[in-house]
């Protein structure tokens, strides 16, 4: 189906909250923030004059994303990590019992191999089923992570899929705080006066100042 | 001409030879004299120089034979120094600065029989840990009356109001960046052969760190160093806003000199402080350090440096000679028993010759006249 085509199926305003109570939209600000925020940090350390390409940018970014999900399931105890056996690096994880993955690309062309379900994925959608009684049978849902040309994270959306593989809803996280519209907050320079520098008026003072010099300055 | 019946001081041989660089075997062989010999009157073994020798080494060494009967008042001594230079840094050139140091303590001190310098208002406050060293940065800024917030855009001034003076010397040699001294005269020397305005900058609050947190103590060990750059660092970057400065874009090196013209330090100096406060990773200050050096900036200075605020104190005091108080520059020369060249070294200004005013030449009557 062509990206064009999709939005047609889809709702107008899809809160995923409403069908999937566990996505809260807290829940998902905090989860876009680490995407975008570890993101924005391994591309600082991108040099492609050192040999670093897009693919090394690209394995980093993963790997450090998953680090980061990683630490917040620890903090977090809504979120958690879900056990790939088959596929160690494969990243599947869980917002309360709904299970999600992410990929790089549009929100409405999901790759094909993010489309699939692993084992992990659909053992947690019968726990949502059985825990929050969400039917996932028919639907698997996304993380689209958008990138801009800085490289620079533009946008997480949650996609909707179904079994064809065919995008029914997308709905785009807003981030906690917007990058591009935060002016920043600068204090003023401190700007020191000069130094006073004044003649000793008469004998009386010039003793009493040598006196200071010679003693206790 | 020297006095009879005054003392001759050696300390004040030595000290002149130290700040000409000259061994006592150098001098000694200027004047025609054993270095054994120089050496006695310098520690006083022997007290009795004969005229014409006390006459040969003040013509070497650049004074006035009256400026050998003279007690040194104000020695700057080793333990209240702290020198901010490299390790390779010979001991022959520290004792050279010290030398003329001390020759400027003695220009200060009769300057300040003429005007009233501030008095002398830093905190003291011992720190050795990261922490405590924060807090004494944030301590001395609130001192002194400067928010925790804003760059600092005349760190010198800062020093100076509370009664430091700031020399800016010029050595010949780029191992020391910095020197202070912490006694009846508090004196910062800046290297200004240095020339990077950004580590002048950090050079000055480097020796503002040892003055709030070295006192009495002796310094130039790894650790008090290290100390005093973190104190630099926290003092001119405190940490909350710098940190809330840092993270505003991604780190690049248009936001780290940006960084460097808001806050007039050396993007080393951003880079470092940075990774001390936690917002950049060992693998990013690593890298980053790794660019400075092959872009030459680590060894042959930095682009964009920012401005620089020259100390005021002591020029102020120099240039109100003979305006603003009755003494001249040439009288507090003479008085100093200074020659006019050795004056300029010491204080970087030129001592004008005096002038003669023409009605006070009475012409010969010329033969057509007479």
């Amino acid at each position: 189906m062509s990206p064009l085509l999709y939005k047609s199926f889809m709702s107008l305003h899809f809160e995923p909250w409403s069908k999937y109570p566990p996505l809260l939209p807290e829940r998902l600000r905090i989860v876009a923030g680490i995407i975008r925020d570890v993101r924005r940090e391994t591309v600082a350390l991108h040099e492609a004059d050192a040999g670093d390409n897009e693919w090394s940018l690209g394995c980093r970014v993963y790997a450090r994303t998953v680090h980061a999900f990683q630490e917040a399931a620890e903090k977090f105890e809504w979120l958690t990590i879900l056990p790939e056996y088959e596929k160690p690096l494969r990243f599947t994880f869980a917002i309360g019992s709904v299970p999600i993955r992410f990929y790089r690309g549009e929100a409405g062309d999901p790759p094909g191999n993010y489309v699939s379900v692993s084992y992990a994925e659909l053992y947690q959608q019968q726990l949502a089923l059985q825990i929050d009684g969400i039917r996932l049978v028919d639907q698997i849902l996304r993380l689209a992570v958008e990138v801009d040309e800085k490289r620079d994270v533009s946008g997480v959306s949650v996609v909707e899929i179904d079994k064809q593989g065919s995008v029914t809803e997308t709905y785009k996280i807003p981030f906690d705080v917007e990058l591009e519209t935060v002016a920043p907050l600068r204090s003023k320079p401190i700007d020191v006066p000069p130094p006073q520098l004044e003649p000793v008026k008469n004998q009386d003072e010039r003793k009493k100042l040598k006196g200071r010099h010679a003693g206790s300055r | 001409m020297p006095v009879r019946g005054r003392v001759f001081v050696g300390e004040r041989l030595q000290l002149a030879r130290e700040f000409n660089d000259l061994t006592q075997k150098g001098v000694g062989w200027q004047v025609a004299a054993s270095h054994a010999l120089v050496s006695q009157y310098e520690t006083g073994k022997r007290k009795d120089p004969t005229h014409d020798l006390v006459e040969a080494f003040a013509d070497v060494l650049g004074f006035r034979p009256e400026f050998f009967y003279e007690t040194v008042n104000d020695a700057f001594r080793e333990e209240e120094c702290s020198f901010r230079h490299r390790r390779s840094t010979p001991e022959r050139l520290k004792t050279q600065i010290r030398a003329h140091a001390t020759l400027l303590g003695m220009v200060i001190e009769r300057l300040s029989s003429h005007f009233k310098f501030p008095a002398i208002y830093v905190p003291k406050i011992p720190a050795s840990t990261p922490e405590e060293i924060e807090s004494a940065a944030e301590q001395s800024r609130r001192h002194w009356n400067l928010d925790l917030e804003g760059p600092i855009l005349q760190i010198g001034r800062v020093l100076e109001r509370a009664g430091v003076i700031i020399v800016p010397h010029v050595v010949p040699s780029t191992k020391v960046d910095a020197f202070s001294r912490n006694g009846a005269t508090t004196v910062i020397f800046l290297n200004q052969s240095v020339r990077s305005t950004s580590r002048w900058h950090f050079d000055i609050a480097h020796e503002c760190g040892h003055l709030v947190m070295h006192a009495g103590m002796s310094t130039g060990d790894e650790e008090t160093e290290t100390a005093a750059n973190r104190y630099a660092s926290a003092f001119l970057m405190p940490r909350n806003a710098f940190a809330r400065d840092f993270r505003t874009v991604p780190f690049s090196w248009r936001h780290i000199f940006d960084l460097k013209g808001r806050w007039r330090v050396s993007a080393a100096a951003i880079v470092k402080r940075a990774y001390d406060l936690g917002l950049l990773g060992a693998v990013g200050y690593r890298r980053a350090f790794q660019y400075m050096s092959k872009m030459g900036w680590r060894t042959n200075g930095e682009p964009q440096e920012p401005e620089f605020q020259p100390p005021e104190l002591l020029v102020a005091a120099l240039n109100g000679l003979g305006s603003r108080v009755d003494m001249t520059l040439q009288g507090l020369c003479e008085g100093l028993h200074f020659a006019p060249e050795t004056f300029e070294k010491v204080t970087g200004v030129r001592v004008p010759e005096l002038k003669v005013n023409p009605v006070d030449v009475i012409c010969f009557p010329s033969a057509a006249q007479s």
